[in-house]
């Protein structure tokens, strides 16, 4: 008869007692190195991605510019987002020296901006740009010698920016403001007559 | 009996054997881990390089009062697209920085066959232009070449015309 304290029981246990600590310290070893590599990876990923959705914001936020401008100096309403003319709704906020008509979330599509980067990263996502007016004055002063034109006010663009990445998606909103100047003679403003300039140096640029 | 056990060692030969090949078993695969993560390594400090010179371009050169249009030629055929192939070459001195932590663009070129070009189309929409930047490099991880691609664009925004 033999118990379990015989010698050639005791090999088979701590035989199968190492076989089982070994096979757990591989498992583990492996987890640690797709862990490690997993998460090297994402970080990289996610840095890559921050890069991709400031320069895309960045792109978009000049592209809406562009459209405003061709609004502002054609007079025409911008096509796709909410459609606004801007000459008309620049005229009435500085006339009446109330920006609340024009800060209702007007929205500028950035096409162009889309399929660039698209055709580079296809799951990235750009909002369209939202405009607001920031502040706005009709000068009432002569311009300074030098000086043909008034700074009339400022106007912000955001943009969200959603990145490529699934899992822990960077999102990120770009915020830029820019002078826009006016043509015209001081106390009088004609909408058909005055000549905007939305300047193409922004006052910074702000990610959140 | 009872006291024949206690004064047995507690590991036989042939166990104390079988542990030690285990364990040193258990060593080849962290030695492949350690070799694999140190080609990852390598291969990632190139990439990392190859965006940081790519982005810096854009950075350099992504605004409407910068100089790029010296070192843009047009392309026959197509009037308003301006490229350069390797506009690093015009900028030794910055790229050739060798200090800690970077490669310098002379291995990047010599050993990767990093390659650049550079695209300016101009009148995307009037006062908009669009700058590119495409680079290719190869990489090569046991021993295997792969040709990487790499892109980043902006858009630059000139003064506003009437």
């Amino acid at each position: 008869m033999t118990t379990l304290t015989e010698p050639s029981n005791r090999t088979g246990i701590a035989t199968i007692v190492l076989v089982l600590l070994v096979l757990l310290i591989l498992a583990m070893m492996g987890f640690a190195s797709f862990f490690q590599s997993s998460g090297t990876g994402r970080t990289y990923s996610r840095v890559v991605d921050i890069r991709q959705t400031i320069e895309a914001g960045e792109s978009a936020i000049f592209e809406a510019a562009s459209c405003l401008r061709e609004s502002m100096d054609k007079s025409q309403p911008i096509k796709g987002g909410t459609g606004d003319n801007w000459r008309e709704l620049i005229c009435q906020a500085v006339q009446n020296r109330d920006p609340s008509g024009i800060n209702k979330d007007r929205r500028i599509p950035p096409t162009l901006t889309r399929d660039v980067f698209r055709s580079e990263v296809p799951s990235l996502r750009i909002n369209d740009v939202i405009v607001n007016l920031v502040g706005q004055h009709f000068p009432t002063y002569p311009p300074l010698e030098g000086q043909p034109m008034y700074p009339c006010g400022v106007i912000e663009m955001s943009v969200t920016v959603f990145g490529a990445q699934r899992i822990l998606q960077v999102a990120k909103t770009i915020r830029q403001r820019r002078f826009f100047y006016l043509n015209a003679k001081p106390g009088e403003l004609s909408c058909a007559s005055a000549i905007f300039f939305l300047l193409p140096e922004s006052l910074g640029t702000v990610i959140e | 009996m009872g006291h024949k056990d206690r004064t047995r060692p507690a590991f036989s030969m042939v166990e104390l054997l079988i542990a030690v090949t285990i364990l040193a078993l258990c060593c080849v695969p962290v030695l492949f881990m350690a070799n694999h993560n140190v080609e990852t390594a390598r291969i990632d400090r190139v990439r990392l390089e190859v965006e940081s010179i790519c982005h810096n371009i854009l950075e350099r050169f992504g605004q409407a009062s910068d100089n790029l249009l010296c070192y843009l030629a047009p392309i026959p055929g197509n009037p308003s697209l301006l490229a350069s192939d390797n506009l690093f070459m015009h900028f030794k001195d910055v790229y050739n920085n060798t200090a800690a932590g970077h490669l310098g663009i002379n291995k990047l070129v010599t050993q990767h066959s990093f390659r650049m070009r550079v695209e300016l189309k101009q009148g995307v929409t009037k006062d908009l232009a669009l700058l590119t930047c495409r680079v290719s490099w190869i990489s090569d991880r046991e021993r295997q070449k792969k040709t990487e691609n790499l892109s980043y664009a902006r858009f630059i925004l000139y003064d506003h015309t009437h």
